[in-house]
């Protein structure tokens, strides 16, 4: 099971400094609060140190000559000194010889904790914080020349220690608190700013992926997030370049593949022409023999006006196709569009005894295409199905609707011959530039369809067999693109042509 | 028996065994040589000598002393009897008390210290210079102040200059009338007397020139000086009588030879200053048993009390 959380880079820098600071806050709050305990211990054990010295110059003499009364004042004296819990005088056998307390029913007794017994043997001030007892014992022992005479142990009251180390503790985590808020606010801020930016510059990034190469991130810093922002925009920029003198490349391979297109149709076309010219011609010889005869002008004028329609239609199919058009994307039934390029490949078919074949559906959905486009798809893709039944065949049209597993509403146009077919090797470089297996063409007729077909947000596949034919199937989603560069990168297309 | 005289009780019964218990003066294979001082301050005591007691006991270490160790009494007499038990070998003081311990217990002086550097010292009578006083016999009828009664230069050796004069002493106490043939006197406390006649409750004090040179210079100039003592040794050292006549000699080498050692030298020092041990003028005893013999002789049973 995977656990890991995506997280955004604001989040992780936020969170990684937040928990760094509050390591540190807190690492900070501990060692201040522990610091000042022990400087408050240690004003303690120094007081305690000053006291139990100069109680030890008093002692002394006293302990010398040990005089037990004199002993006892000194002990009661003790009791001047700040927070003093207790206080004994012992001799060097550890019998309590001066006793705090007034009742002294102490006295001449032994300690009998075990501080006291360590005391007693003890040749240095010890010093001994007892947290349960909260109590510091401090005790020296008392030495006279070169014998050691006993000793003083006093006990102190950690209690107002533990008020003023609770009230500093408070004080010291009150003030990492709000260190620790406006902190964080400062980190958030920070983080912000720093990451904002590169938000902008990913947002341009999956902008200029999509295709919209006019963004820009627009920084104005004068970091380094600023240089890299400035850079991103050059980079957009020399991009929308590129962009532009492939698109100009584009149009041009375009315009050349109509051209060819138009090439190939020539012989048939002039052929088309030429028939019913001939039949107006010889009418025309005739009309003026019989020119009385109603019913041979009658018919005369109905078959001239019908052929020079036809030749009209055709002719202007063919500018259409071969002229360059504005860039035009608007909601279109896809069955008229390939009807008009099958009817103006229809004479060639026709040469290469080659039947096409229609099957539409009346009700279709439409789609959003740029007619001009599409039909240049279709002109190379039923072209071409003419082309691969040198000895004659059909072509079979179809469209449909169609829905892909993975999602997405397209209507769907196959165009199918019963031609050579396409080797399985060459399969995968169809759709490649400058690829061709027939002895004439550009090799740009699949490329450019597969292109135009894109740019349509759809796709076409083939399936081939040897020998059997090809079907391609060309998916046109449904519904208005939401990418608009169809249009826009057809006007400028356009533009670019209109320039040349 | 009321509190204070339990306290007493009690002092004085775990003093006993602490006062001669510490004091372990033989041991097996070597022992502790034991100085003796009467004051009531055994810390200061203690402090100011322990220095000097290791430097001897360190140097008598060939003669089987393993360390030094200093017993404080407060009364004379208590040392007499530890000097008499044989539990302190030596002790040092002025002239007075050591002729005082020497007839006690038979301890004999052995050796002349010279504290703050003098070899000998003699007591002086001060009084102030606009007294109308300027011999010794006009203190006729006036107050002197001594110090501690058994001081040898600011009251045993003025007490018999002031004898000597043929002037009659009485103790008197604070403001009492003195007769007119007399001399009153009054007790104070060490190197305390020229105070108590700078503050006007006497009219003469006893003092001695080390004294005087440590006052303030319009106190000093003041003073004026109506009579002089004898001069007597500063310090002397004093050992037990039945004291190991081979521990004697070489503590007596140990003693005499200290000025001439660079760390004897620092020990003498800061041991008041001493400037150096020697031997006693063979004169200074004639002059001793005049002293002895005076004390004993006119102060009686007040000596008990020192």
């Amino acid at each position: 099971m995977n656990l890991r959380v995506k997280l955004s880079l604001k989040t992780k820098i936020f969170l990684s400094v937040f928990f760094f600071y509050l390591a540190a806050v807190g690492t900070l709050t501990f060692l201040t609060i522990r610091s000042q305990r022990s400087l408050l211990l240690a004003q303690m054990a120094e007081r305690a140190t000053a006291g139990i010295n100069l109680m030890e110059l008093s002692v002394t003499g006293a302990l010398y000559k040990l005089d037990t009364f004199r002993l006892e004042t000194i002990a009661r004296e003790a009791k001047a000194l700040p927070n003093v819990d207790y206080a004994y005088i012992f001799d060097d056998k550890g019998r309590i010889v001066g006793d705090f307390n007034e009742d002294q029913h102490l006295l001449f007794s032994n300690f009998t904790d075990e501080l006291g017994k360590r005391i007693i043997k003890s040749n240095k001030t010890l010093v001994v914080i007892e947290e349960s007892r909260g109590i510091l014992d401090i005790s020296k022992p008392v030495a006279l020349g070169h014998e050691k005479l006993g000793g003083i142990r006093l006990g102190f009251d950690l209690k107002p220690i533990e008020e003023e180390i609770q009230t500093v503790t408070l004080r010291v985590v009150g003030i990492s608190s709000a260190i620790f808020v406006v902190g964080s606010m400062i980190i958030f801020v920070i983080t912000v700013r720093i990451v904002k930016p590169i938000e902008g510059l990913t947002v341009a990034a999956k902008r200029i992926e999509a295709g919209d190469l006019q963004y820009r991130v627009s920084i104005q810093r004068d970091d380094e997030i600023g240089s890299l922002a400035m850079a991103f925009d050059q980079m957009a920029e020399r991009l929308a370049q590129r962009e532009r003198e492939l698109k100009q490349s584009q149009d041009i391979l375009r315009r050349a593949d109509r051209l060819s297109s138009l090439g190939l149709l020539t012989a048939g076309l002039a052929h088309e022409i030429r028939n019913p010219l001939v039949a107006i011609r010889t009418f025309t010889q005739l009309l003026p023999e019989r020119y009385d005869d109603a019913e041979f002008r009658e018919g005369f004028q109905g078959l001239a006006l019908k052929e020079v329609d036809r030749i009209c239609g055709l002719i202007n199919d063919l500018l259409s196709f071969a002229r360059p058009s504005r860039p035009n994307v608007a909601q279109e039934n896809i069955n008229n569009v390939v009807d008009g390029i099958a009817r103006i490949l229809e004479t060639e078919a026709k040469e290469k005894n080659v039947e096409i074949k229609r099957n539409f559906p009346a009700k279709l959905p439409s789609v959003w295409i740029d007619r001009e486009q599409m039909k240049q798809v279709f002109m190379n893709l039923i072209l071409n199905a003419i082309q691969a039944m040198k000895g004659g065949g059909s072509i079979s049209i179809a469209t449909r609707p169609y829905a892909k597993d993975q999602g997405g509403q397209f209507v769907q146009v196959e165009i199918r011959d019963t031609g050579v077919g396409i080797p399985k090797e060459n399969i995968d470089h169809i759709f490649d530039p400058f690829f061709t297996n027939k002895d004439e063409g550009s090799g740009l007729g699949l490329s450019i369809s597969h292109q135009i077909v894109q740019e349509h947000g759809g796709h076409i596949t083939v399936e081939s067999k040897v020998g059997v034919g090809t079907a391609f199937f060309i998916n046109i989603p449904i519904g208005k693109p939401a990418r608009q560069d169809v249009t826009d990168q057809a006007s400028v297309n356009e533009e670019n042509s209109n320039h040349r | 028996m009321s509190k204070i005289g339990t306290f007493l009780f009690l002092g004085l019964f775990f003093h006993f065994p602490n006062f001669f218990g510490s004091a372990v003066l033989f041991a097996a294979e070597g022992r502790a040589l034991v100085f003796g001082r009467v004051h009531d301050d055994p810390v200061r005591s203690i402090r100011d000598r322990q220095e000097f007691v290791d430097y001897i006991a360190k140097k008598l270490a060939p003669v089987g002393i393993t360390s030094g160790r200093i017993l404080v009494v407060e009364k004379m007499h208590l040392l007499a009897q530890a000097l008499r038990e044989g539990k302190v070998d030596l002790f040092h003081d002025s002239v007075v008390p050591v002729m005082v311990l020497a007839k006690r217990t038979g301890a004999v002086p052995v050796l002349r210290q010279w504290k703050y550097g003098e070899a000998d010292y003699e007591g002086l009578i001060v009084v102030k210079k606009d007294s109308g006083i300027n011999t010794l016999a006009d203190l006729k009828g006036k107050v002197i102040a001594f110090e501690e009664p058994h001081s040898t230069s600011a009251s045993i050796l003025p007490r018999m200059l002031l004898e000597e004069k043929k002037l009659k002493l009485m103790q008197i106490n604070l403001g009492a009338a003195v007769k007119p043939d007399s001399v009153g006197y009054m007790y104070g406390t060490d190197g305390n007397s020229v105070n108590v006649l700078i503050t006007g409750r006497a009219d003469a004090a006893t003092t001695i020139y080390r004294e005087i040179e440590r006052l303030k210079p319009e106190i000093r100039e003041n003073l004026k000086i109506i009579g002089k003592t004898v001069s007597v040794p500063r310090q002397l050292i004093a050992v037990r009588k039945d004291l190991d006549s081979n521990l004697l000699k070489a503590l007596k080498e140990v003693l005499l030879n200290m000025d001439k050692d660079p760390e004897g030298q620092g020990v003498l020092k800061r041991q008041q200053n001493t400037t150096k041990i020697d031997e006693i003028p063979p004169g200074a005893l004639k002059q001793f048993n005049f002293i002895e013999k005076y004390i004993f002789s006119s102060l009686g049973k007040e000596v008990d009390s020192w």
